[in-house]
């Protein structure tokens, strides 16, 4: 059995910013079929890695292959067509309805308004935000606003033929727990689809419940990467957060729960 | 299937609210034209509706001045103070649209500014009655792309910085300009000076066939330049890199986007002088009416500036004739305390 | 046929009258509408701009606005058979426009020179067929210009002079170069305070105390006495014109607008100036 081959490809990228290396050489590959996490701490290049990933900065060195194709050789609208983003902060537009914000996801594919529209209530109606479709951006909560972004970034990659990616910064930061867990249930079933899925957590416990793979950043390093359960250790963890994680084992899933405390 | 009772209330809302915009942009469709007719037939010289029919049927038995004052002058004045209003509607609405700010007016990349500067040096140099009176327009248009293409240098090529940057290079630049103008007008003669001042209080005065045909002929590439990037303005509403994400190709929509509202200032302020407030206003009302989707915001933000300026423009020539008012002084009194209402409106929301 | 009766009737009366020699003249800039007045025309002007409306005969015509702003269907609402205009007059467009409208204009250049003034009044009674008034009025003016140049050549000073316009606002601004105001200084032989600089500037303390003033000049239309006026202006009260309240008010019209009083005002403002 032949592993699948990753649509998203990072080859050795090392991102410079103000003389400060903030991603070194960091190699990853977004695989169809599995949800990626990436965790690490504060600053260790997570949000970067995602600008260099989704096209919007030129790594330094090193490259970024979509598809097999490098990154810089699509266009703008080639490239939405097989990835999409969600960034972590996007502004809100003003004066237009959730769902002409969703519709909005479809830009690249330049199909009719009707099909856009189609595919956009779709996505509203499985996020369970179609009460919300007519009202204005504006006037949404922080995490109404996010289930949106995230509505938006699936209608993108929606039927679009190929298996496409999904890169997700930090995509539940403003959530309650249950939408979190909604949110990335949508995430993970897409991956179960077909789909590449990145996203980028906090969440010790959430990344341990959806993630198939991990990839720990730390000082613009990848540090460890694989399946979930080999990543999730109580020592790794603790290590790469320089406080105490301990991991309490589930008989049934395997892991349970996640405690971390101040302090080694 | 049944949908939710409260989805099915959601989509009866988006129906609404599609029928609602529709409605509204037929009734700019509609009240454009009529204000047109309607300007048509108001001036200083009273016609009846009999004598503006025989006008319009071509009836022989027409005094020649009356034709001429009907044809020469009202009428293209009126259709001049339309593509004027239009086009400075358009241009604000896109240079809005790309900055995401409600408050940004199409002076901020400096064009009307660089036009000023250029129709004072007609004034200086004394040449503002050469080849028929096109100097000056020339001349002012030649400054307002002039200065936008100052401005692309300053922000190599609008590519290097992000919007941010374009807006302070436009400051700059526009301080720059302001200065140069500043200095002009202090060492003009006492005769350029005051024709020099009554230019930047704007007016339709000189409207003719010809300049309506030359309006015309920057108004419809500069409006197709921003008509195909309407649905890319939508998505800059997300934020340049979100944008960029959905497939816009976001350094040549920036681009486009300017190079058009230059086009589309340029030439109006070349043939009407500085009118300030339509640019800000009008595409402000076309979102309120109809919602932020720049397909709309445009259509309705260039019928809206058209009307207003129609408006402005019947009150110039009419509120104290036989004497002309600058329309610029009307447009400002009128858009002035509009737009303190707007700002006081607890739903506007102003982000910079 | 009766679909234009109104303005037939109009017309007709118009195009009858100019035959009677009972024209609709329009008039715009100070110096040609008192020139028309003073051939007699006075009756016959219809409109007139907003600075000719200084005289008794067009206080109470409509004015047609400022000179350079103005509107061509506004002014052959008038129904105007003739539009005189000086030289300043626009914009450009307009002009063509009234022009195009098939109604005459005729433009009278206007120089900053009380020696061209002859020529304005010829060109205004060619324009009206007042030739014959014409020679009376400039036997009158080439009087005056004849006392001037007496009272100038007979005096051996050459006193200074500067031309206070006050704005509104309070700001107080000074006549330099280019101006009208300059050449009625020059002419009636002063030297200009404000030479300096070109067109209307802020004045400057400097300037005073560095120029010393003969004389002011005001317009007749500020208030307050001499020396209210003197010392409301800092720099001026050291000045020769300070310390011996010398002012001299004028009328705009004759001032700035070099028409057929102006050789009268500038001997008024040479004998002023001249005064032990």
């Amino acid at each position: 059995m032949t592993a699948p081959v990753p649509l998203l490809t990072a080859e050795k990228v090392v991102l410079t910013r103000d003389g400060r290396r903030i991603l070194d050489g960091v190699s990853l590959g977004v695989v169809p079929g599995r949800l990626l996490a990436v965790i690490g701490p504060n600053g260790a290049g997570k949000s970067s890695l995602s600008s260099v990933l989704s096209g919007w900065w030129q790594p330094d060195a090193g490259e970024v292959f979509l598809h097999g194709r490098a990154m810089a050789d699509y266009s703008a609208e080639a490239r939405a067509r097989l990835c999409s983003v969600m960034r972590q902060e996007s502004a809100r537009p003003d004066g237009l309805t959730v769902l002409e914000a969703v519709e909005i996801g479809r830009l690249s594919h330049g199909a009719g308004e009707g099909e856009a529209a189609e595919i956009a209530w779709e996505m509203l109606v499985r996020m369970g935000l179609e009460e919300l479709a007519a009202r204005d951006c504006g006037r949404l909560s922080g995490g109404e606003w996010q289930r949106v972004a995230f509505a938006r970034s699936v209608a993108q990659i929606w039927n679009a033929g190929t298996p496409g990616v999904l890169l997700l910064d930090e995509p539940v930061s403003c959530l309650d727990p249950a939408h979190q867990h909604r949110l990335l249930g949508e995430a993970s079933a897409l991956a179960r689809a077909g789909h590449a899925v990145l996203a980028i957590l906090h969440d010790l416990n959430l990344t341990a419940d959806y993630a198939d793979d991990v990839a720990l950043l730390g000082g613009g390093r990848l540090r460890v990467c694989g399946p979930v359960r080999e990543i999730m250790q109580p020592e790794i963890l603790s290590d790469i957060y320089s406080c105490t994680v301990e991991v309490l084992d589930d008989p049934g899933r395997g892991l349970r729960a996640l405690l971390s405390r101040p302090g080694r | 299937m049944s949908e939710e009772p409260a989805a099915s209330r959601a989509r009866r809302d988006i129906a609404s609210r599609q029928r609602r915009t529709h409605g509204r942009l037929l009734t700019l469709v509609v009240v454009f034209p009529a204000l047109l007719v309607i300007a048509g037939a108001i001036g200083a010289v009273p016609l009846g509706p009999r004598e503006l029919w025989g006008l319009i049927s071509g009836a022989p038995d027409v005094p020649d001045v009356i034709r001429s004052v009907f044809w020469d002058i009202r009428v293209p004045r009126v259709v001049l103070a339309a593509l004027v209003g239009g086009s400075l509607a358009l241009a604000g609405a896109g240079v809005q649209g790309l900055f995401r700010n409600p408050l940004a007016d199409p002076g901020i990349i400096g064009v009307s500014a660089g036009a000023a500067v250029g129709a004072v040096g007609c004034f200086v140099f004394g040449w503002q009655g050469l080849l028929g009176g096109w100097v000056l327009p020339l001349m002012a248009f030649a400054g307002g792309l002039a200065s936008v293409l100052l401005l692309r240098l300053f922000n190599t090529g609008f590519e290097g910085g992000g919007t941010a940057r374009l807006i302070l290079a436009g400051i700059a630049l526009n301080a720059m300009l302001g200065s140069v103008l500043g200095f002009a007008l202090v060492s003009a003669s006492d005769n350029a000076l005051r024709s020099m001042t009554f230019w930047t209080l704007g007016s339709c005065a000189g409207a003719g066939w010809p300049q309506n045909v030359v309006l015309l002929a920057v108004l419809v590439p500069g409006a197709v330049l921003l008509g195909r990037n309407a649905r890319a303005l939508d998505a800059l509403q997300l934020g340049e890199a979100q944008a960029a994400h959905l497939g816009v190709a976001v350094h040549r929509v920036r681009r486009e986007v300017i190079i058009a509202c230059a086009l589309l200032v340029g030439a109006a302020t070349a043939l009407a002088g500085i009118i300030g407030f339509i640019g800000l206003v009008a595409p402000h009302m076309a979102r309120l009416l109809l919602g932020g989707l720049h397909r709309h915001v445009l259509g309705g933000a260039f019928l809206m500036g058209g009307s207003l300026l129609v408006l402005a423009d019947l009150g110039a020539r009419t509120l104290v004739a036989p004497a002309e008012l600058a329309v610029g002084i009307i447009t400002a009194a009128v858009g002035g305390p509009f737009f303190l209402w707007l700002l006081k409106r607890p739903s506007t929301r102003v982000s910079l | 046929m009766r679909l234009f009766v109104r303005l037939a009737v109009v017309l007709l009366a118009a195009s009858s009258a100019a035959q009677a020699g009972d024209r609709r003249i329009i008039t715009a800039g100070s110096a040609v509408t008192e020139i028309a007045c003073a051939l007699g025309l006075g009756p016959e002007i219809v409109a007139v701009d907003t600075s000719s409306r200084h005289l008794d005969e067009t206080r109470e015509k409509p004015d047609i606005g400022y000179i350079r702003t103005l509107g061509a269907e506004a002014l052959l609402s008038q129904n105007p058979s003739l539009v005189l205009v000086s030289g300043e007059a626009g914009p450009p467009p307009v002009l063509e426009q009234i022009r195009g409208a098939g109604v005459e204009l005729v433009v009278v250049e206007n120089e900053h020179s009380l020696e061209n003034i002859d020529d304005k009044i010829r060109a205004v009674a060619a324009a009206t067929g007042r030739e014959g008034a014409a020679e009376q009025i400039i036997a009158r003016f080439d009087a005056d210009l004849a006392k001037l140049h007496e009272l100038v050549g007979a005096s051996k000073t050459r006193p200074s002079a500067v031309f206070l316009l006050a704005r509104q606002g309070g700001s107080v601004m000074v006549a330099g170069r280019d101006t009208a105001a300059h050449a009625m200084i020059e002419a009636s032989g002063a030297r200009n305070a404000g030479e300096a600089f070109t067109g209307y500037k802020p004045l400057s303390a400097e300037i005073f105390a560095a120029s010393a003033p003969d004389g002011v000049i005001v317009s007749e239309s500020v208030a307050g006495d001499d020396a209210e006026l003197l010392a409301s202006v800092p720099g001026l009260e050291a000045t020769p014109a300070g310390r011996n309240l010398r002012v001299i008010r004028v009328d705009d019209a004759s001032f700035l607008g070099f028409g057929p009083r102006s050789a009268a005002t500038a001997a008024m403002i040479a004998a002023g100036l001249r005064q032990p």
